[in-house]
């Protein structure tokens, strides 16, 4: 009775509520910003051509084998109008193969191929799946109207030598330059540093001005949102890593005498009591293995070689 | 009777027919909308504005189908079963009044027409079931009949309630105009909130609603007695079902909701059908919203509703309203005594009924769980 009455309610406030549907072909749905359905091919407007020389790497990358490009001379270098000395001939995208990882994205030279959002690409036919060099610069040009890509102010290859050397070098060079690719490299090679850092020497002192220095330099170069972002991510791993350097001798202290665990206040009671009872029985059980080891030892002295398949079953 | 008249009568029924037909559409395309949004869905969006013209397209696809006919059927009563359905539903709109004048004929035993027609589709829903040679769709139909004579003994005791109440303030208590009268300016929902509740269950039960609809669970016996059917023949069952559900919709706004009285609706005759047809949206309504979260019953606990308790507590409702009415008759009791005496006592029974339920539900989960304890 009062159930029933209460499912009545609960229906009542769900309709009071916006209904969850989706209204997929008249409303288009909203889009992560790094939704990635099948690559296209961008279109460079200044020579007019395709970025795309044909250059065969997104194809053997291609884990699907779904990618068929060909490479030609470009006619117009040899009229002097393009610096591209080589130009795609056809290229053929089977959609129905693509699995869209991104990765001919990520080993294109030329900023050639981006990660298109056309999800709803489907065709009656399966033959139609196999986009054209034509479809594919058309949508190209479609996603750069939608703001989704813009032509690279830098080459590909500079961009990577400036991240290279920003790895490497000094953070402050990369983060300079306004490429987020660099950025990123330049983030990575940080954190490894950091993490060796780290690796090397585990004093929590240490780690936290380690670890703070960077973010606080990188600061007005980078978004500011990241750095606080990053500075936050510090604080903690310090917090953490103080914590931790506080565990150990807590831990250590336990077997030698009861009173000294007591005074860890900081951690849980329970906890410490935990690390009490294992810390008690790593102990017995390195005296247990110690005893048997001797034990061992004794009686292969004793029996020598007579009986060599003895301690081989005690192993198992 | 006259030639005039004659075409009076075939004008009239015409426009009545065809005004039940659109209504049920109407209902049909109401009942997705709604349903839709307590299932925080948006239902049929694509045919005209909000879907409006979906039941339209369904019932002109019906009507298109082929009309298939099984082999083994007993072809006459195969084909007479849908009329016979939909016959009385129809029969029972000649005594529905839209307001005081607004009747095609005025029963002096309204109520009595119209417990006796309810009863009659039944036979249609048997015949169907029987004619289609079909193991569900006899089992539908069995279940259906089961069912109906359950649920009919508390719908007919509730209406009787009312027909004794209407007997103080109107010499006509069994029609259905004069029921409407004798309530005035308040409804019998608000003297005789039990009666409404069990006719209310009564009507679900009747029209097979969910959680009543045990005669044609998809699930388990595929439709039930229509199982056979297709196309128009088909559409006809569908449509009586709401046509059955708008016309207790417009029973229950007769008999408890005060018909087509309501603000300034006797200066303005024009309001009458329109509070009418509000008041039956509304109930409309509330049966859409029982059936969002409730699912089907089993037959077991249909049948122990209505035996232990819609039926005893319609009885004692009668009885009741019975005893009070014959003490005004013999003290000349005011008629505000009478209905304030039936509304308290009322109350309390339907309180005391809702809390027995509660209890009982309660005492059952114990012994479950003590059994399942051990």
């Amino acid at each position: 009775m009062l159930g029933t009455l209460k499912s009545l309610l609960t229906t009542m406030k769900l309709a009071l509520k916006p209904p969850v549907t989706a209204e997929y072909p008249s409303v288009a749905p909203t889009l992560a910003p790094r939704f990635m359905a099948h690559p296209v091919l961008t279109w460079d407007k200044d020579v007019p051509e395709p970025y795309c020389t044909g250059c065969l790497v997104c194809m053997r990358i291609c884990p699907t084998d779904c990618i068929d490009v060909a490479m030609m001379d470009n006619p117009k270098h040899a009229e002097g109008d393009s610096s591209r000395r080589k130009i795609v001939e056809y290229f053929d995208l089977n959609v129905a193969d693509c699995i869209m990882c991104g990765l001919c994205v990520e080993y294109c030279n030329f900023d050639a191929i981006i990660m298109s959002d056309n999800f709803d690409a489907s065709q009656y036919a399966r033959p139609n799946l196999v986009f054209d060099l034509e479809q594919l610069l058309e949508a190209g040009k479609e996603q750069e109207a939608k703001g989704r890509w813009s032509p690279p102010e830098a080459k590909k290859s500079q961009r990577r030598t400036a991240a290279q050397s920003g790895g490497t070098a000094a953070a402050g060079t990369a983060a300079s330059s306004d490429d987020r690719v660099a950025a990123a490299r330049a983030r990575a090679a940080e954190l490894r540093a950091q993490r060796a850092a780290e690796r090397g020497e585990s004093v929590p002192v240490e780690l936290e001005t380690t670890t703070a220095e960077p973010a606080a330099g990188d600061a007005p170069a980078v978004d500011p949102r990241v750095a606080a972002a990053r500075a936050k991510a510090a604080e903690l791993r310090a917090q953490r890593a103080a914590e931790r350097g506080e565990a150990p001798p807590a831990e250590a202290s336990a077997p030698a005498s009861e009173t000294d665990s007591a005074e860890a206040k900081p951690i849980d009671p329970r906890v410490a009591e935990a690390r009490r009872k294992a810390a008690e029985l790593r102990a017995q059980r390195a005296a247990e293995r110690a005893a048997q080891e001797a034990a061992n030892a004794d009686s292969s002295n004793n029996e020598s070689n007579s009986d060599e398949s003895k301690p081989g079953t005690d192993a198992e | 009777m006259s030639l005039l008249d004659l075409i009076t009568i075939a004008i009239i029924v015409f426009v009545l027919f065809n005004g039940i037909l659109t209504a049920v559409l109407g209902v049909i395309w109401a009942e997705r909308k709604a349903l839709a949004r307590l299932q925080q869905r948006v239902g049929p969006s694509r045919t005209g504005p909000s879907g409006i013209l979906q039941t339209a397209a369904d019932a002109i696809k019906l009507m298109l189908k082929e009309d298939v006919r099984p082999g083994s059927v007993n072809v006459v009563i195969f084909y007479l079963a849908p009329l016979l359905i939909f016959t009385p539903i129809f029969m029972l709109w000649m005594v529905l009044p839209f307001g005081p004048d607004w009747v095609l004929s005025d029963l002096g035993i309204g109520l009595f027409y119209i417990v006796a027609i309810l009863g009659l589709s039944v036979v249609g829903h048997v015949l169907a079931g029987w004619a289609s040679n079909n193991k569900y769709a006899l089992l539908g139909s069995a279940r259906n009949a089961a069912q109906l004579i359950s649920y009919e003994l508390p719908l007919v005791f509730a209406v009787l309630a009312v027909g004794l109440l209407a007997q103080t303030a109107t010499d006509r208590p069994f029609s259905l105009a004069g029921i409407v009268e004798a309530q005035g300016s308040v409804p019998y929902l608000v003297i005789m909130p039990l009666g409404f509740i069990l006719f209310l269950v009564g009507a679900l039960a009747e029209t097979a609603r969910i959680p009543f609809d045990i005669p044609h669970a998809e699930e388990e016996i595929v439709g039930g007695a229509f199982v056979e059917y297709s196309g128009i023949r088909w559409g006809v069952f569908f449509l009586t079902e709401y046509a059955g559900l708008a016309t207790m919709a417009f029973l229950a706004t007769i008999l408890f909701l005060g018909g087509w009285t309501g603000p300034f609706s006797d200066q303005v005759p024009i309001l009458q059908p329109f509070y009418l047809l509000v008041k039956m949206a509304a109930i409309i309504l509330i049966v859409f919203w029982i059936r969002a979260p409730l699912p089907r019953l089993r037959i077991d606990q249909l049948m122990a509703f209505a035996w232990k308790l819609a039926i005893p507590a319609s009885l004692v409702n009668l009885l009741v309203v019975a005893t009070i009415v014959w003490v005004q008759h013999q003290n000349g009791w005011e008629l505000w005594v009478t209905s304030v005496t039936i509304s308290v006592v009322s109350i309390v029974l339907a309180v005391a009924t809702g809390i027995f339920i509660q209890r009982r539900r309660e005492q059952r989960l114990r012994q479950f769980r003590q059994r399942w304890a051990q």
